[in-house]
């Protein structure tokens, strides 16, 4: 190669050089042009960014700025913005389709006692879901769905076709979704009514997930969205069964996990935009931080986190298989518990910040409240309470191993369920 | 166990052939027409048994195809010979014989005869086996000059079939009566086994048939045909006086187990054996069982209600009862009455606060029974009136309620109707004007299949009491047969939307339910049961409700219980009932 060549190449890769030697950020791409940019975002300063933290930091008024809204322009996906996601929430499994964990709500501070406990014939693997006026959705294993209201009084028991692994949503008007093993999708209003049921491929293992729209995702054999109406937008149907729960990201993504050991990233209009391999099979959900990063939790015990273009960012490494669907607190440490029987923390650049054993494999994911305390279940019949720095608040003993994920009431009730058949309901 | 039987059969042939009593003197006249009788027959002289010595035929071995006898060789065409008993039958003196030869499910009799050194063969008579039976073993006996007594036993898939015949000689071999008892059709019916014996048991000089139906579970019974002059009559005392003995001893038993041992045996052998049941195993010469003279196979169920009765059993009580009175038979329905007046009742505090009215206004007055969601009473008929409860007291008035007491939780459709015919069991639905509760004027009404068809259902017979509506609970309507119960899924318009299931035994109901027999929780259902109410309760024993005002057998028509489960109301005869509980 001639020095005027290499003498190119190195003034081209300069700005590739000096960011990548430069800033230790993790969660933006290198760029030459905003071309290269996905989205929304622009190339500044080497890097892609989104255009309005860009004129946030210098100080200038948002160019035009989008309501955050997508529009589909020519077959094109455009957008005017981030993709815009609802607020932490209880209506959904993980608080809501970015799978954070958190919650609006406070929880327990100190050991919290039973307040009552609604039983069923059959385990309950799904994590509790609350509804706009704090009534407790959950379905067992004995094909019961079940709405609960906050002073312990049933509501409504519906028995469905088929048996409930995974958490119901709930949208802002009440409907709730749920969806169960014999794969029917049922929506119900708050009376229990039915509204509409649908079938979907293959058995639902998995939550549903709702976004703003009122666009449910439902992962089966394959990822399929529907309509508040139970109408199909599209089927991106797989070769194996997926019982990762999707996610949704700002950028317009549509995420989850397969047994192949891959990451698959959709359009919202069902299309492929990238696959990633991270080793080994996922069946857990993924979750994604306020930052855009995607973190995903696999059978070898790897934490591993993505950006948004599926690249990886960083791997840490368990010692038990990881079930649990990474939950992100409020200082942006990522927490998740696996079959290890402990709890590990890390920060948004993969160092551990802390692992906390517990008496039992976790397969529960861990909620976080309004004060960044954690909450989760284990295998050893406990329920956890968890301080941000780590360390174990308080230890309840429900009586029968917690898979499911705890759900946070406006009062500070935990609601939770377990392998014994019942929900619990502890402040 | 064979070699048991085919012990006895030895034993029965030597006490023959040791000698009769009463064969020396002259037959007692015994009068005619004593049980059935067979075609006319010739009479042949009285056999001089005691000076006769049985003859037992040989066993062959397996797969025995040739045998000489008979002065030459007879070669089975198809099949094996089992058993050949060598003997005159034409009395030329020369040596014939009687074979057994199978061939796949047949068994036949045959008769080799040498005359004047040519060998004849001809069939004496056959058996016919089920698919699946293969002989097993076998014997063959002359007991007499003229009688040879056969008997036979299969292997088949579910047990063992056994067949016996008595053959005369005179005036050439012919089978004179045979009975052939068939393998069980599947493994729960219990083995029996046929053992005969020739003996002379009205001491006339001539050889009777006496055959013992045995089996492990059930006591013996000996049936008898006499060796008449007309033929051969079976004395008909049994097997009538082994079944009622059962009965009786079923009947009076108290505990769970022995009124089921009871039901186990009789129904073992009025099954097998009578012409009353609905597929006797037993033949003789090719008509189904022997008449019993009551339905013995019913009678053994009903000690099974109340066994189910006693154990507390409720649900399969109902269920089972319900099927036995639809046959129709007084006595069976009166054997159930008497189950149920002796299952053990609580008492609660009733007052009767009305009369009902003696005509047809009767049925709307007891279709129409319901408690409101505010505890008051509600009697639909010509006017409608609403009772309600303060210190004990009731007050009636009149109200405009045209409502039904199945509702949809909005009160936007009801349940008017049930309509029950050999295509299926069909709710009929009407919408109703949610402001008065009264069916909309110009709705449109829908059916809405709640059960599938009634297999046994015939045409043109009316069906059977079977699905009924519960209630009606969110997620659409809640039927019940018995113990069953079944969710019919609505859509919030009432149409269908879903295929129905039942649930398992002790799932609870989907709810809030909304229905005049269960609470609104669907915790407590209701059930009207001969001369009582029963509750059933999640968690808890049933109750059986009863007053003593009642009388000895009450009819109950109908039964409600509050929403809250605090109340009940019971039309009872004539009168109307309210409680608390």
């Amino acid at each position: 190669m001639s020095f005027s060549r290499v003498s190119a190449a190195l003034l081209l890769s300069a700005p590739l050089l000096v960011s990548g030697c430069g800033q230790a950020s993790t969660h933006s791409t290198p760029c030459l042009s905003d071309t290269e940019c996905q989205g929304a975002r622009i190339c500044h300063e080497g890097r892609c960014r989104y255009e309005a933290e860009v004129l946030a930091e210098l100080g200038l008024a948002p160019d035009g700025g989008g309501d955050g809204s997508v529009a589909i322009v020519d077959g094109e996906t455009s957008r005017e913005g981030p993709y815009v996601l609802p607020s932490p929430t209880e209506q959904g499994f993980m608080g809501g389709p970015m799978h954070t964990g958190r919650s609006p709500h406070r929880g327990p501070e100190t050991t919290p006692s039973v307040r009552f406990r609604v039983q069923t014939g059959g385990r309950i693997a799904a994590s509790p879901v609350l509804g706009p006026d704090g009534t407790v959705y959950v379905g067992s294993l004995d094909r019961t769905f079940l709405a609960v209201s906050p002073d312990g009084k049933l509501r409504f028991r519906h028995r469905a076709s088929g048996r409930i692994y995974g958490a119901a949503a709930v949208s802002e008007s009440g409907t709730i979704f749920f969806g169960a093993d014999d794969g029917f999708v049922t929506a119900l209003n708050p009376l229990g009514q039915i509204l509409w049921r649908k079938r979907v491929k293959g058995s639902i293992d998995a939550a549903l997930t709702l976004d703003h729209d009122g666009r449910l995702y439902v992962a089966a054999d394959g990822l399929f969205a529907l309509d508040e109406r139970g109408n199909e937008i599209f089927a991106y149907e797989t070769a194996s069964h997926i019982r990762s729960t999707p996610a949704l990201h700002p950028e317009g993504l549509v995420l989850f996990g397969t047994p192949e050991g891959t990451v698959v990233a959709l359009d919202l209009r069902g299309k492929l935009v990238w696959e990633t391999a991270v080793g080994s099979s996922v069946v857990g959900s993924v979750s994604v931080t306020p930052e855009g990063t995607i973190v995903v939790g696999t059978s070898l015990g790897h934490v591993v986190a993505l950006d948004a273009l599926g690249r990886e960012i960083f791997r840490v490494s368990t010692r038990g298989e990881i079930r649990a669907t990474p939950a992100v607190a409020l200082d942006g440490k990522i927490l998740v518990g696996s079959y290890d029987q402990r709890i590990h923390g890390m920060n948004e650049r993969g160092e551990v910040l802390f692992t906390t054993e517990v008496t039992g494999r976790v397969r529960s994911s861990i909620r976080i409240d309004a004060e960044g305390r954690g909450y989760f279940g284990a295998q050893d019949g406990l329920l956890y309470g968890l301080s941000p720095d780590g360390s174990i608040l308080f230890r309840v003993n429900v009586g029968a191993d917690v898979d499911s994920t705890p759900a946070i009431g406006a009062d500070g009730t935990l609601y939770v369920g377990a392998d014994d058949g019942a929900l619990h309901a502890l402040r | 166990m064979n070699a048991h039987w085919l012990g006895l059969v030895a034993c029965l042939l030597l006490v023959l052939g040791s000698g009769c009593d009463g064969c020396n003197r002259p037959p007692e006249p015994v009068p005619f027409g004593k049980g059935r009788t067979d075609e006319p027959d010739p009479q042949s002289e009285p056999e001089t048994k005691a000076e006769f010595t049985p003859k037992r035929g040989t066993v062959l071995d397996p797969g025995t195809r040739d045998l000489v006898v008979a002065g030459g060789r007879y070669t089975a065409p198809r099949g094996a010979i089992h058993l050949a008993l060598r003997l005159d039958l034409d009395g030329d003196e020369d040596e014939d014989a009687l074979l057994v030869v199978s061939h796949e499910t047949a068994l036949t009799l045959v008769a080799v005869k040498n005359d004047r050194g040519v060998l004849s063969t001809s069939n004496v008579g056959s058996f016919q086996m089920q698919e699946g039976c293969l002989y097993h073993e076998g014997s063959i006996e002359q007991v007499a000059p003229d009688n040879v007594v056969l008997g036979l036993q299969a292997k088949c898939p579910f047990g063992d079939a056994s067949a016996t015949a008595m053959i005369t000689l005179v005036p050439s071999p012919r089978i004179r009566k045979k009975l052939w008892l068939e393998a069980p059709s599947e493994g729960s019916e219990p083995p029996l086994q046929l053992v005969a014996s020739s003996v002379d048991r009205d001491e006339d000089g001539h050889l009777d048939l006496v055959v013992a139906v045995l089996g492990e579970l059930t006591p013996p019974v000996e049936l008898v045909w006499l060796n008449r002059p007309g033929g051969f009559s079976l004395v008909d005392d049994e097997p009538k006086t082994t079944l009622e003995g059962l009965f009786e001893t079923g009947r009076s038993a108290k505990e769970a187990d022995l009124l089921l041992d009871s039901a186990a045996r009789l129904r073992a052998l009025s099954s097998a054996l009578c012409r009353e049941a609905s597929s006797p195993r037993l033949r003789v010469d090719e008509a189904p069982g022997i008449p019993c003279g009551r339905d013995y196979v019913g009678l053994a169920e009903t000690l099974r209600v109340a066994a189910l009765l006693e154990a507390r059993r409720f649900d399969e009580a109902i269920q089972l009862d319900r099927e036995l009175r639809d046959r129709g038979d007084r006595a069976i329905v009166a054997e159930l009455d008497r189950a149920w007046g002796a299952v053990r009742s609580a008492r609660i505090p009733l007052k009767r606060i009305a009369d009902a009215p003696r005509d047809a206004a009767l049925d709307e007055w007891t279709a129409g029974l319901g408690f409101d969601d505010e505890g008051g009473l509600i009697l639909r008929g010509l006017l409608t009136q609403r009772f309600t409860f303060q210190g004990g007291e009731a007050k009636s008035e009149i109200i405009l309620d045209r409502g039904l007491p199945i509702t949809d939780l909005e009160g936007r459709f009801a349940v008017e109707s049930v309509v029950r015919d050999c295509a299926s069991v069909r709710a009929r639905i009407i919408p109703l004007d949610p402001s008065t509760g009264a069916p909309r004027q110009g709705g449109l009404r829908r059916e809405v299949e709640i059960a599938p068809p009634d297999e046994e259902c015939e045409r043109g017979a009316s069906a059977p009491r079977t699905w009924e509506v519960l209630g009606w609970t969110p997620q659409g309507l809640v039927a019940r047969n018995g113990a069953r119960r079944r969710v019919i899924p609505l859509s919030i318009d009432a149409e269908p939307s879903g295929e129905p299931f039942e649930l398992g035994d002790d799932e609870p109901l989907p709810s809030p339910i909304v229905g005049p027999h269960v609470t609104r929780d669907g915790s407590t259902v209701l059930d009207s049961v001969p001369g009582a109410v029963l509750l059933l309760r999640e968690g808890a024993a049933p109750a059986v409700l009863r007053d003593e005002s009642w009388g000895d057998s009450p009819t109950i028509r109908t039964a409600a219980i509050s929403p809250d489960g605090k109340r009940i109301a019971i039309v009872v005869d004539a009168g109307l009932y309210v409680g608390s509980l």
